[in-house]
């Protein structure tokens, strides 16, 4: 049985064990959960801020590169953009929109330098060679990158990243799931009450 | 402007603690808490920033190498904190900085501090852990620890009936995790203490006998408030924050306000382990992952527990592998990395020990707290030391330890203290052991800004015990 098939199955029998002490109603929504759809909100039309200009199409291909889409990933799976993680960069609530220019500015700088081309023409592993040499230059860059890795596996702004990595989001506890605990002692214990004296 | 007996700023454990004793001692109190009240509903299952940004709040370390998070609403970070409550090891009071200076005043030993780890105890009814509590990734840790015959303990918390669905760090949302609103803030508001959220101090100004404390109220308009004493209980970065920026009015303030910024020691690991302990499931469970190794302490002076790692925290990490992929926390190996190893073969953990407090907080010019966590030689030693450990269980397990950054340094983290911290040198520590500011009799700290050093263990439990022992000064005071 494939993990993500797994969880999906467990969970579902997990929640029928719970399910008969919080009713009906409840259910359907706790079935939802399992499935992740409430956390793992699906896109609205419109919720992906999208690259219009060359900042933009030059941010687009850096994300494109932390976390690779169908136009870079062997697998065609789904990358950041996908995910909305442009959002992190563009909307102004989070620190990152003023840096955005400096970003792309700072790797067409290092792409022009090394390569010749702007960082957005150029193929995956060499934008790759370019962010690894750019976040040592520009430490907020290193910020950036952990910020649309979690924004993609996280789950920020819909559930590709966590479906991608089996991930069932909101859940009504794993309690009953044989899995979920060995239960039993597994090692010796130092102490009689939990801390040292 | 309100007038007080004490005016408490935070309401995390060093506010809501001397909250309550003080009420129950007949004092009238004012606590002024930057959050919000939150209720139940409030919790939710979400990990998106928006929802976090809600419960947390973030700082960036000038290097942008460290993030540190603290819980905002009433009850602070026992909102959003995994729980974890244990005593410091005798050790840790005893413990001498590289000067040889004995952080911890010398009249502040554990048996000191038992009676008042044993009132939090008892305040929030704090249990051990069941076997059947401890998550999958835990028993996994504790079966590695068993090969190797080590032991590991399962740990205390305040937490009952746990359904285990691993979201203590979004505030509990059934309810079984009993944070500060259920018990200490209750208690306390039952015994006459006023709980003001969303009101933010600037500054405080001496007045008289007492102290104004000047804040913004939720529409933003600067209000003040006076208290014979004032409590400082805003964290380890705000409260020298509030200090620093009350320098215009608290002349000679004393130099070490915003010094020895210490985190615990903490170094974030990421265990990848065989198939013959796999599945790992490290999103299920409580986050403070139910079990501790105190293997390490004699030795090292170091302790280790696992954690759980919802997927937006561990692909956050600077992952990468010592022996191959992922070589860089990018790129399609490492997307593929974790879609193949996260649910089955990866769970985090954390190492806790004794360090020397080499960071500090600072005001901008808009007075804005910035804090620097510079990564000295000792520092790395010690990295170097915990990550050695690390590789000993691993290479006796068929493991792997996978580093978080170059230095295993790049990592959020929850647990900086000692910015303002007690002591008996008068020199070192800008408070008395009783926690009063020496520059500024009637001013006191409470919080973890108040703590001195490493707590070996995560220190929620040394912070809450601690400020109920300066609760007991305060009202004698």
């Amino acid at each position: 049985m494939e993990r993500r098939d797994f969880l999906l199955t467990a969970g579902g029998g997990a929640l029928a064990m719970i399910l008969g002490a919080v009713g009906e109603s409840i259910a359907r929504a706790g079935e939802a959960a399992w499935a992740g759809t409430q956390f793992a909100r699906d896109p609205l039309p419109g919720a992906c801020l999208q690259p219009l200009g060359d900042v933009e199409r030059t941010l687009g291909a850096m994300l494109d590169t932390v976390v690779p889409g169908p136009a870079t990933d062997p697998e065609g799976t789904a990358g950041a953009l996908e995910a909305c993680s442009m959002n992190i960069l563009l909307d102004g609530s989070f620190p990152f929109r003023k840096y955005a220019d400096l970003f792309a500015l700072a790797l067409d700088g290092i792409a022009t330098d090394a390569y010749g081309s702007a960082f957005a023409d150029l193929p995956y592993l060499q934008r790759l060679q370019v962010l690894v040499t750019a976040q040592d230059q520009l430490p907020m860059l290193r910020l950036a990158f952990r910020a649309i890795r979690s924004a993609f596996f996280g789950g920020a702004y819909n559930g590709i990243g966590l479906r991608y990595v089996g991930y069932p989001g909101p859940n009504l506890g794993f309690r009953h799931l044989p899995e979920a605990s060995f239960r039993v002692a597994v090692c010796a214990e130092l102490t009689g009450n939990g801390w040292m004296p | 402007m309100d007038d007080r007996n004490v005016v408490i700023v935070g309401s995390g454990f060093g506010g809501a603690i001397p909250a309550l004793r003080l009420a129950q001692a007949g004092r009238s109190v004012l606590c002024l808490e930057q959050g919000e009240r939150l209720a139940q509903k409030d919790f939710v299952q979400d990990w998106s920033f928006k929802a976090q940004s809600r419960l947390f709040v973030t700082y960036t370390s000038k290097d942008y190498h460290v993030i540190l998070r603290y819980g905002r609403g009433l009850g602070g970070g026992s909102l959003t904190y995994a729980a974890a409550m244990l005593r410091s090891p005798s050790e840790v009071f005893e413990w001498k900085d590289r000067d040889g200076y004995r952080v911890w005043p010398a009249s502040i030993t554990r048996a000191v501090m038992d009676p008042f780890y044993a009132k939090v105890e008892q305040e929030m009814d704090i249990v051990r852990a069941s076997w059947s509590d401890v998550p999958r990734a835990g028993g996994i840790f504790g079966k590695m620890m068993a090969a190797m015959g080590k032991t590991a303990d399962r740990s205390m918390y305040p937490i009952h009936d746990c359904l285990q669905c691993g979201f203590c760090m979004c505030g509990c949302p059934f309810g079984r995790k009993r944070h500060l609103g259920v018990n200490y803030i209750p208690r306390a508001e039952a015994a006459g203490a006023e709980f003001r959220v969303k009101c933010r101090v600037h500054h405080l100004e001496p007045d008289g006998t007492g102290w104004k404390v000047a804040y913004f109220d939720p529409w933003n308009v600067q209000r003040t408030a006076r208290g014979e004493r004032v409590v400082l209980a805003a964290s380890a970065l705000e409260t020298p924050g509030i200090l620093l920026r009350s320098k215009p009015w608290m002349k000679d303030l004393h130099p070490q306000v915003g010094k020895n910024l210490n985190q615990n020691g903490d170094v974030a690991f990421l265990w990848r382990v065989p198939d013959s302990l796999a599945p790992t499931y490290p999103f299920m469970g409580r986050n403070n992952a139910g079990i501790i190794t105190y293997a390490f302490w004699d030795e090292h002076r170091i302790t280790i527990h696992p954690g759980a790692g919802p997927p937006a925290l561990v692909a956050a990490m600077d992952v990468f592998s010592e022996k191959g992929e992922p070589s860089a926390p990018m790129g399609v190996p490492f997307k593929h990395y974790v879609r193949d190893q996260y649910a089955t073969h990866l769970f985090p953990s954390l190492a806790i020990g004794l360090v020397d407090g080499e960071g500090t907080v600072t005001v901008d010019g808009d007075g804005v707290v910035q804090f620097d966590l510079p990564l000295t030689d000792r520092l790395r030693a010690y990295i170097a030391r915990v990550a050695g450990v690390g590789r000993q269980i691993a290479d006796a397990n068929g493991a792997e330890l996978l580093r978080t950054g170059g230095d295993n340094y790049e990592h959020g983290d929850a647990h900086p203290l000692a910015t303002c911290r007690i002591g008996d040198d008068g020199e070192r520590a800008p408070c008395t052991p009783e926690g009063e500011l020496r520059s500024h009799p009637g001013v006191f700290v409470s919080d973890g800004a108040s703590v001195p050093g490493g707590t070996g263990v995560n220190p929620a439990h040394t912070i809450a015990a601690n400020a109920e022992r300066i609760a007991v000064a305060l009202a004698a005071s």
